[in-house]
């Protein structure tokens, strides 16, 4: 190979590291947290959040930067319906078995850590945000999945369908949903 | 009414999303120092191989291919064509061990080399020389 075509080359990988880098940067705490939305459990979320990214760079690191967001949602999300899905087996062969089930996430452990903050705002804070994760965990998964992907992501709807894999009309369907359901499981507080 | 509405639900939307932003802004070092680790193992596999590239990928289906080759037309052929061919001396190899009168062989063979060193045995396997 002609050495300006290697350095171009080098280059061109150098450039894709530090835009992943970024990239990842940008979003690990925000998809860290969707992820223990979703799930429900801190260690299981770190899994599910580090298999995304490695699954993203393994197989799009080469696609252009503008899709990996989307991508990265797809995968997520899909990491964290396999999750419940082999939660699910996995309780289902226990309880055959006369084992215990999965136990459910203790909102105490889920508790961020607020030692700077006003313990007035802490409290008032922790009572919307534990009410917000109860509501999300009774909504259908995809119905939490678009109100999610779209409200706390900022994904736009064509986005949000390519993460979904749907159509964007189905996104609608299911934030329309979501919204509508929140607002009545939510009503004391908003 | 609609208008009510609309208002409610916009109110709902940027609550909960001030909810969600604030519990990102809030986490905690030990957090973020494992989404940090987390990070630089995705990153990590910028570097390695693509997948088809791995040799793990390939050992199997390697190995699989050169038995196919190498054994197959031999057991379909059955008995030796070439010396040296390895394919043929590999069923050679698989028919001695399956066929009893070989292995009866291969028991006295201290038997046979002193017939062969004696010259005993003719062609068609008569023994002659009045030995037996």
């Amino acid at each position: 190979m002609h050495p300006s075509g290697r350095l171009a080359g080098e280059d061109r990988a150098l450039t894709v590291d530090l835009d992943m880098d970024r990239f990842l940067r940008e979003i690990e705490t925000r998809a860290y947290r969707f992820a223990v939305m979703g799930i429900g459990d801190r260690d299981e979320a770190f899994d599910v959040v580090q298999d995304s990214m490695i699954r993203l760079v393994k197989r799009y690191a080469k696609r252009p930067a503008e899709e990996w967001r989307p991508l990265f949602y797809r995968i997520l999300s899909n990491c964290i319906r396999d999750w419940h899905r082999r939660r699910r087996v996995r309780d289902s062969v226990l309880r055959f078995f006369g084992g215990q089930e999965s136990e459910v996430p203790d909102p105490v452990a889920l508790a961020r850590d607020r030692s700077h903050n006003n313990p007035m705002d802490v409290v008032a804070r922790d009572d919307a945000m534990t009410e917000l994760e109860q509501a999300l965990a009774q909504l259908p998964a995809r119905q939490r999945e678009a109100f999610m992907l779209r409200t706390f992501e900022g994904l736009d709807v064509a986005e949000t369908a390519a993460a979904m894999r749907c159509s964007d009309g189905s996104v609608k369907t299911h934030l329309s949903r979501a919204t509508h359901r929140l607002r009545e499981l939510l009503s004391e507080y908003y | 009414m609609a208008n009510h509405d609309d208002k409610t639900t916009e109110n709902l939307l940027a609550k909960t999303k001030a909810l969600f932003d604030g519990s990102v802004q809030e986490l905690d070092a030990a957090t973020r120092k494992r989404l940090r680790e987390a990070r630089q193992r995705a990153l990590e596999e910028l570097d390695s191989p693509p997948w088809f590239a791995a040799p793990k990928v390939w050992a199997p289906a390697a190995a699989a291919i050169v038995l196919a080759v190498l054994i197959v037309p031999g057991l379909e052929r059955g008995i030796p064509d070439a010396e040296g061919d390895f394919g043929t001396v590999a069923a050679a190899d698989l028919e001695l061990l399956l066929g009893e009168e070989e292995l009866e062989m291969l028991a006295e063979l201290e038997f046979y080399e002193w017939l062969d060193a004696e010259n005993v045995i003719e062609s068609g396997g008569e023994i002659v020389d009045g030995v037996g």
